[in-house]
């Protein structure tokens, strides 16, 4: 009888499906909580939330009797409704925004769907509001925004892409709507190349658990997410800044397709001419970069639907100045592009199937033509020897990747499962002189000579199943299986238990990653501070590179305080290094890494975040995180140079009426350095020559002094009646106000022969920018 | 360069950069001492150039040292009369001068011997191993080469023999007598033929360089052996780049006080005669 009525009850259960969207332009709204109650009870039938393409999925609702569907975003007016039954076609949810006024609170509110801590428990996810209510360096930037993350630190003002809990780039993908995009930024590193203004979020993953598994990377991943372009008319955004102008159009494309098309392109080449022409500098800087991206999505009825992504980028630096010696000229472009397809149906009537199909490469042309200094001849008469070829090479690098992902969502379990399959490719051949080169950029300091082809396949297969438990107590656990082709076959568990109470919620974990890629990157270079680009390839032989990694964190909220912490130790094994050189912080960034040897590292660290709301427009978000990480090459231990024991951020922004005003503090400790003990004069056995013996401690076994920064930001939102309505916001911002003198390294550098002196390399000096975005 | 670089790409694009580098002194331990023992067989006196090597001016160390050898005698270290009785060098950038003992018995190869003492820091200690002599196999007692014809270098193959306890071998040439036109023979100095003692770095065997000045030639042609102490302290002698701890041992150790302590061998001398 009992078991007949459970039967009963379980064949009257059923999923409900549904997509949240914004009702003005249709935007898909991610992370939107769906509460399912029985109309007139205060029991809760079901529960979910919007995942990043506002598909949502309650399994196991009571189907008899008239329900009550809830749903509440950020930013968003609660909608509800009451249905007969529970409906069995998907329900579209059109969220209406929330009143203006309260648009101060969204920046960096807590407890809700987009607060940096709030929406994911694996991620720090950071949202447009959020990457407009940052100071900005030059101009909004979305990598830069990251790394307000405890996990994520910069390893210098130069670079903007973070590196992730004591990993480096390598390890660390930055992903654009679901394709691996190569060195992801521009001027070195110092911007990140993906235009501000058609992000909608960027979530950073910090480990190989929970939705890093699907990844398959050693430290986690930068997952930046566009918007899909608004449905209900034209739409004109953009920015003029100091170093860019930037521009994006989006709009509807029939009934239920929407596209969107940005671009940016520097101004620094014109610029830097102009000044020159005017006589305010000497010399003007050959260089520019542009990107472009569009997207086109197709919404194909409930959870269905069909993107295409495209992203094209380039860089130059050309110096073909006729006032310049004819015989030298440099001619350096770089670039690259990625498109992905992306498919999304319902797989019966609880499931839901993503593939992606994506294509990235970098490439790179780079040559240099220049004199070699007078030669003497045999009988001691100078010569100008002709032009030579100093520097020349082809790099390529190159990812085709397809990814199969079902997640199904039973009553008592979500079970999430995937394939995935790809193809690296590494082509790179750099020659260079030992004269090499001109102009003001001195190559030679970054790039050693260097060939490599290398291919390599990668087929992996990985599930991961949620079981809620008794008492508040919850379990995912997972298994990956990889196939690096010639390499090995590897298998990476993840576990994970958490438990939830009324306001804080806990978990412990433990996951395994492995990647096939290395970096031909000597991190511990001086110059490595000052430009992030990055060649990668597939190591050639076993062992593959792993990261087993442990967390524990603990999360709550109380009012409108939000803190999580976290702790975390990860064990790098077979990541391929340099050795140490005799002079490290001299080394080449881009080293040929034949030498490179079979290495590990350790990460230790703490991490505590907290965001916090005052009712009256006020707003907070910190982080503290202490972290302890080591590299081992052979027999040497030693800290790299990247990284920093204590960083402390605060972040805060005010609003009132049309204005926003935000500041941004940045504590750190200082980097390591090797200690100089003594500049011993020696004269060697019978010599007359007295030269000098540089005396060291153990490397890196120093710090620099501590890192203080603080930015300021103003923007004011103006409506104007310009093209049909819209508006602009023009902004201020200061970065590095007090202009303190942080510094990334020193050299030792002989002082006409006889004494000898620390050079320090700066960090960023006071930077003030302006600019105006605009929206119609 | 790249510092320009960055500032042009950077700072100048911006019009902020008040300059990207900044330099500051050191801030070292000015009372830091650096000792330079060598004892060369078959000497009876040991020489110790101790210097200042974090000051720029001023005093020269003040160092007491005492220097035991085989058999358990001592020598004290009373400063010298001048710098050159320890070194050739004569511009030294920091505050140097020379100490001096004298044995009771010469130097012997493979004696161990040891050294204490006290500098502005504390105490130090020392110890070394003399190294055994490098045999030069050949060129033999005697060696007649012919003066190359025209331009170019003279060039002497050797062979030698040398243990692990060498770390720098040295061919050196002494008492070079040079033919004139009219038949006499003068004395020159080994400079006038290149740089003398020459590295010698093959493993058995390998050949000394010198200058030749169209002149028939003789002289006396050695091997020098140098311990490791000096040779791991010198690794990166003029590079700039530091030598890192861990250090091997130098011979010396002791708070604020570096250095070497080692030893110089010599091979039998062969008499070689370019004509």
């Amino acid at each position: 009888m009992v078991s007949t009525a459970l039967a009963i009850a379980a064949f009257q259960q059923t999923t409900l499906t549904g997509v949240v969207r914004d009702s003005v332009d249709l935007e898909p709204i991610a992370f939107a909580q769906v509460t399912v109650t029985s109309a007139g009870e205060e029991v809760v039938a079901g529960s979910g939330v919007s995942d990043r393409f506002g598909a949502f999925v309650v399994p196991g609702v009571a189907a008899a009797g008239p329900v009550r569907i809830e749903v509440s975003g950020f930013g968003y007016a609660v909608w509800a409704h009451t249905y007969e039954a529970v409906p069995s076609d998907p329900v579209r949810v059109l969220m209406t925004p929330a009143p203006f006024g309260l648009e101060g609170l969204e920046v960096i509110a807590s407890g809700r769907a987009g607060d940096p801590l709030s929406v994911s428990r694996d991620a720090f996810v950071v949202d447009s509001a959020l990457l407009r209510s940052i100071p900005t360096i030059l101009e909004t930037d979305v990598l830069r925004a990251t790394a307000v993350s405890p996990s994520a630190s910069a390893s210098s003002d130069y670079t903007s892409v973070p590196f992730i809990r004591g990993g480096t780039s390598d390890g660390t993908p930055v992903l654009l709507d679901g394709v691996r995009l190569f060195n992801a930024y521009h001027l070195g590193g110092f911007l990140s190349a993906v235009n501000a203004e058609v992000v909608d979020r960027a979530t950073l993953l910090t480990g190989p658990g929970g939705d890093g598994f699907a990844i398959g990377s050693l430290s986690g991943a930068i997952d930046i997410a566009t918007r899909d372009g608004s449905r209900d008319r034209m739409r004109t955004s953009g920015a003029l800044g100091l170093a860019s102008a930037r521009l994006s159009v989006e709009g509807p494309a029939g009934e239920s397709v929407s596209y969107l098309v940005d671009g940016r392109r520097t101004w620094i080449d014109g610029f830097t001419r102009a000044l020159d022409k005017v006589g305010v500098i000497d010399g003007y800087v050959p260089y520019f970069f542009q990107d472009i991206h569009a997207k086109v999505t197709s919404d194909l009825g409930g959870v269905r639907r069909l993107s295409v992504s495209g992203y094209m980028n380039s860089e130059s630096l050309n110096d073909i100045d006729a006032r310049e010696r004819v015989t030298e000229k440099m001619a350096m472009t770089w670039g690259n592009a990625a498109i992905s397809v992306h498919y999304r149906d319902r797989l019966g009537a609880t499931g839901i199937v993503d593939a992606n199909l994506g294509h990235s490469r970098f490439t790179s042309d780079l040559v240099n033509v220049g004199d070699h200094p007078v030669a003497i001849d045999d009988d001691g008469k100078e010569h100008d020897p002709p032009p030579d070829t100093l520097l020349f090479g082809r790099g390529l690098m190159g990812e085709s990747r397809a990814d199969l992902k079902v997640i199904w969502h039973a009553r008592r379990a979500t079970i999430m499962a995937g394939t995935q399959a790809a193809r690296f490719e590494a082509d790179y051949d750099y020659y260079l002189s030992d004269k090499c080169c001109s102009w003001d950029l001195d190559v030679s300091d970054f790039l050693s000579p260097l060939v490599v082809r290398e291919t390599g396949w990668r087929l992996a297969a990985y599930s991961i199943v949620e079981v809620p438990l008794r008492r508040g107590f919850s379990t995912r656990a997972g298994l990956r299986l990889d196939r690096f082709q010639g390499l090995a076959t590897t298998l990476a568990p993840f576990a994970e238990l958490s438990y939830g109470a009324s306001w804080w919620n806990a978990r412990i974990s433990a996951a395994r990653s492995h990647q096939e890629l290395a970096s031909v990157r000597n991190e511990e270079s001086l110059v490595a501070s000052f430009l992030a680009y990055d060649l990668l390839f597939p190591v050639g032989r076993a062992p593959v590179p792993r990261n087993t990694e442990f967390q524990i964190g603990w999360q709550g909220s109380r009012g409108g305080l939000r803190v999580r912490l976290e702790a975390y130790t990860r064990a790098l094994d077979n990541i391929r290094l340099p050795d140490l050189e005799a002079n490290p912080i001299k080394a080449k960034v881009l080293e040929d890494p034949s030498r490179w040897k079979v290495a590990s590292g350790t990460a230790l660290g703490i991490e505590a975040s907290w965001s916090w709301v005052w009712d009256r427009g006020i707003s907070v978000l910190g982080s503290y995180r202490w972290a302890r990480v080591s590299r081992t090459v052979g027999s040497r231990t030693y800290t790299p140079r990247f990284h920093r024991d204590h960083e402390f951020e605060f972040g805060s922004s005010f609003r009132r009426g049309a204005s926003s005003w935000s500041a941004r503090v940045s504590l750190r400790s200082g980097q390591p350095v090797t200690p100089v003990l003594a500049i011993v004069p020696v004269a060697r056995h019978r010599s007359r020559q007295v030269d000098f013996v540089v005396l060291a401690d153990e490397y890196n076994s120093a710090k620099l002094p501590y890192y203080a920064r603080i930015d300021v930001g103003w923007r004011r939102e103006r409506e104007v009646s310009w093209f049909g309505g819209g508006l602009v916001v023009p902004y201020v911002s200061v970065a590095n106000l007090f202009s303190l003198p942080n510094v990334v390294g020193w050299e030792l550098e002989d002082f006409f022969g006889r004494r000898h002196q620390r050079v320090y390399q700066s960090q960023l000096p006071m930077i003030p920018v302006l600019g105006v975005e605009f929206r119609f | 360069m790249r510092t320009r670089l960055r500032c042009g790409l950077v700072a100048l694009a911006l019009a902020a950069s008040p300059g990207c580098e900044t330099t500051r002194p050191f801030e070292l331990h000015p009372d830091v001492v650096a000792l330079a023992v060598l004892l060369v067989v078959g000497e009876s006196e040991a020489r110790m150039l101790a210097i200042h090597p974090n000051r720029e001016a001023g005093a020269a160390p003040e160092v007491t040292a005492t220097l035991q050898g085989p058999g358990g005698w001592t020598a004290a270290f009373t400063d010298a009369q001048g710098l050159e009785t320890c070194t050739l060098g004569k511009r030294w950038p920091s505050p140097v001068k020379c100490l001096s003992a004298a044995l009771p018995e010469t130097i012997v190869p493979a004696g161990r011997y040891s050294l204490r003492g006290t500098a502005p820091l504390g105490p130090f200690t020392g110890e070394t191993v003399v190294p055994a002599a490098p045999i030069l196999v050949e060129p033999a007692d005697t060696l007649r080469q012919p003066l190359p014809d025209g331009p170019g270098e003279i060039r002497i193959p050797i062979r030698y023999e040398v243990g692990s306890e060498i770390g720098t071998l040295q061919a050196d040439i002494l008492e070079v007598f040079e033919t004139q036109e009219d038949g006499t023979e003068k004395e020159i100095h080994p400079d006038d033929l290149g740089h003398f003692p020459q590295l010698v770095e093959g493993v058995e065997a390998d050949t000394v360089s010198m200058r030749q000045r169209g002149r028939p030639l003789r002289f006396s042609l050695r091997l020098m052996g140098i311990g490791w102490n000096y040779t791991n302290f010198i690794k990166h002698w003029g590079t700039g780049d530091p030598l890192m701890r861990p250090w091997p041992s130098f011979g010396i150790e002791g708070d604020g006080v570096y250095g070497y302590f080692d030893g110089v061998t010599r091979s039998r001398a062969a008499k070689v005669s370019v004509s």
